[in-house]
């Protein structure tokens, strides 16, 4: 029994000296600047050496691509697919590098996308790419995929089995940078409003914990309550309407995840209090009454900009696909800050406070290849990668 | 992977059977909560052996039914409102019990999600519990839930114990929703706090589509299983076409054209007898 137990002990031990060795060989592969994204992030994120720096596809180009959406009803959904399907396919097909793009969608529920996941690899698409998805749920089918010689990327968000690579900025530390710039913007007291994202679901969960960092930094700063937006105008809005109706007590100001501000916008606007403070994150309508008043606010930050994120995911698709070899299970850049004067040159005089669209940093600079190059083994421009004869 | 579906439609079926509009539209969130309890209080804390999981899932899922079942028959609450404040209630206990989806499966668990070939530990306990519906079917209880779903009156009159077929019924409930649970944390091989809930609707969809009347006394068992096949059918055949962009939007939009074609029939079939 006690060899028994001894043995385990052992490999216990073993065990926790490979991981921790794994997640140093990771991490420390990467410059130090780089490694400062990762500062402060979510401890669920894998940070340990990818499993795919020796993948090599199957064939050559041009490859199939599965792309397992779990959801498609909201405005950052609806701006993600266009700019895929609209510029970056027909971009890599023009390239030679894709065939074909299959889209499933599972409406959020987990059990699907699982199912279609396997479909897909059933069905024979090179790679599979999906966004901000449940992060333990789909481990075994992702290990499923692997083993058939199908990796999986995950955007907008971290998967943690450690078959697959993330591609996302670090949203706890967005949370906290955007609490931060409401909260210096009134002054560093006051009540604050939270406007949540979906509970449960990692990325909001994420942004929160940075958010609420920020605020208990700040002894003045009082949160009078959260509301939970669902990453939907209309949600945010009644929910927030619904908030101020119940609370007499002023807001000064409302940390919020977007997409959720032009519905915030349009609630404090309808109940007649004055428009406080609130973070920006590039959803156009908020980002019109912006240019209009452009007392409102100091900056604004770019932390999931639909075109930017499915932009980062499919470079980094691509880049798998042509045996570059990332360095590491997690891609993780910082949140972007942009001022009123990047804000003036994207909206026009006459935009609208209700317009669903976004304002979007250059592709270049949300994932520039200067990150790319560090990230990866053998690094080229995929759009002028050709295959070794 | 249609496990979860299959058991958690089984698991209202016999509630429905036994009538006066009986429904469980927490069972989604029931399954949530036995799957993260399982995973946050039993794993993390390394009661994790087979016999042990399965007493507790039962348990959880029997108790939770009794309770339900206690305020709806002497309290007399319409069961609309008491399992949809179920439903709200668990939902979020759930969220209280595990912020996130995190955490594993118990390791005897863990590969029963690969689907690596159909004969998974997974499918043997679906059998085994289908097996179980099956001898449960054939019991003169059975019989006594259906009776009293067809006619309270006559089956009072008859010397039927309508109370106790309703608690019955939902102590069943508990059994199957608890075999749900865990057949869908095996799946996930994780804790999700959020997602059970999708599955009421699914297994109130598959229950309606196997030909079982809402208002209590005719169906049965094997039409919510062909019932929630079906469901998983139609997803995974219009998986296998691409429809680009709006896919996510076609399959809903199918699942619930099938559904009312399906009450169509029922109903008109219904009417001809």
């Amino acid at each position: 029994m006690k060899n028994r137990l001894f043995v385990i002990f052992a490999a216990l031990v073993a065990v926790l000296f490979w991981t921790r060795a794994a997640l140093a060989d990771g991490l420390q592969d990467l410059p130090p600047d780089l490694q400062k994204a990762y500062e402060g992030l979510d401890s669920k994120v894998p940070v340990g050496a990818s499993m795919l720096r020796d993948f090599k596809p199957k064939h050559g180009p041009p490859w199939t691509i599965g792309f397992a959406s779990s959801y498609a009803g909201n405005t950052w959904r609806a701006v993600a697919m266009n700019h895929l399907m609209n510029v970056l396919v027909p971009e890599a097909k023009k390239a030679g590098l894709v065939k074909d793009v299959v889209i499933t969608q599972s409406d959020l529920k987990d059990a699907v996308q699982i199912q279609q996941m396997r479909q897909l690899v059933d069905q024979g698409v090179d790679i599979i790419f999906l966004c901000c998805s449940n992060p333990t749920a789909l481990n075994q089918t992702i290990k499923y995929a692997y083993d058939k010689g199908v990796p999986v990327v995950s955007y907008d968000g971290f998967v943690s089995a450690p078959e697959a690579v993330s591609a996302m900025a670090n949203y706890v530390d967005g949370g906290y940078e955007l609490a931060k710039a409401v909260i210096e913007k009134i002054g560093g007291k006051g009540n604050i409003l939270m406007v949540s994202g979906i509970a449960g679901v990692n990325t909001s969960d994420s942004f929160d914990k940075g958010a609420l960092k920020a605020i208990s930094e700040y002894p003045n700063v009082k949160l009078a309550g959260t509301v939970q937006g669902k990453w939907t105008d209309q949600i945010a809005q009644v929910e927030v309407q619904k908030f101020l109706a119940t609370h007499p007590e002023p807001i000064d100001g409302i940390v919020l995840q977007s997409p959720s501000e032009n519905g915030v916008l349009q609630a404090m606007l309808q109940s007649g209090r004055p428009v406080v403070p609130m973070s920006l994150q590039g959803e156009a309508g908020a980002a019109c009454y912006w240019r209009q008043h452009p007392e409102w606010a100091d900056t604004a930050f770019y932390i999931w900009p639909p075109g930017g994120e499915i932009y980062f995911g499919w470079n980094v698709t691509l880049r798998i696909l042509q045996g570059q070899g990332p360095k590491i299970q997690s891609i993780v850049r910082k949140v972007m800050k942009y001022s009123y004067e990047d804000n003036k040159a994207q909206v026009s005089e006459n935009c609208k406070t209700d317009d669903p669209n976004w304002l979007e940093p250059k592709a270049e600079d949300w994932f520039p290849s200067s990150l790319a190059d560090q990230v990866f083994l053998r690094p080229s421009d995929p759009m002028k990668w050709k295959p070794e004869k | 992977m249609a496990a979860p579906l299959i058991l958690a439609a089984l698991a209202v079926t016999p509630i429905v059977l036994a009538g006066r509009g009986g429904v469980d539209l927490s069972v989604g969130p029931l399954l949530g909560f036995i799957n993260v309890t399982l995973v946050k209080w039993l794993v993390e804390n390394d009661y994790a052996s087979p016999i042990m999981v399965i007493a507790y899932v039962v348990a959880a899922g029997v108790l939770y039914q009794i309770v339900i079942a206690a305020i709806i028959i002497y309290v007399r609450v319409a069961p609309i409102i008491v399992t949809l404040s179920g439903y709200l209630f668990l939902s979020g206990i759930n969220l209280v019990v595990l912020d996130r989806p995190s955490g594993v499966a118990p390791d005897w668990m863990l590969d029963w999600g690969s689907g690596i070939s159909i004969l998974s530990p997974v499918f043997y306990g679906l059998i085994i519990m289908i097996g179980f519906w099956i001898f449960f079917s054939r019991t003169v209880f059975y019989q006594q839930i259906v009776l009293t779903g067809a006619n309270e009156r006559m089956a009072f009159a008859n010397g039927v114990n309508i109370a106790g077929a309703r608690f019955g019924a939902h102590i069943v409930a508990g059994v199957f929703t608890a075999a749900a649970a865990l057949a869908y944390t095996a799946l996930i091989g994780s804790g999700d706090p959020t997602q059970g809930n999708t599955y009421t609707l699914s297994a109130i969809t598959a229950l309606v589509l196997g030909g079982t009347s809402l208002a209590g006394g005719t169906g049965g068992g094997l039409g919510s299983i062909l019932g929630a096949i079906n469901i998983y059918l139609i997803t995974y055949v219009l998986s296998t076409y691409n429809f680009g962009t709006v896919s996510g939007f076609v399959t809903q939009l199918s699942t619930g054209a099938i559904l009312v074609l399906s009450l169509l029939v029922n109903s008109l079939m219904n009417r001809r007898q």
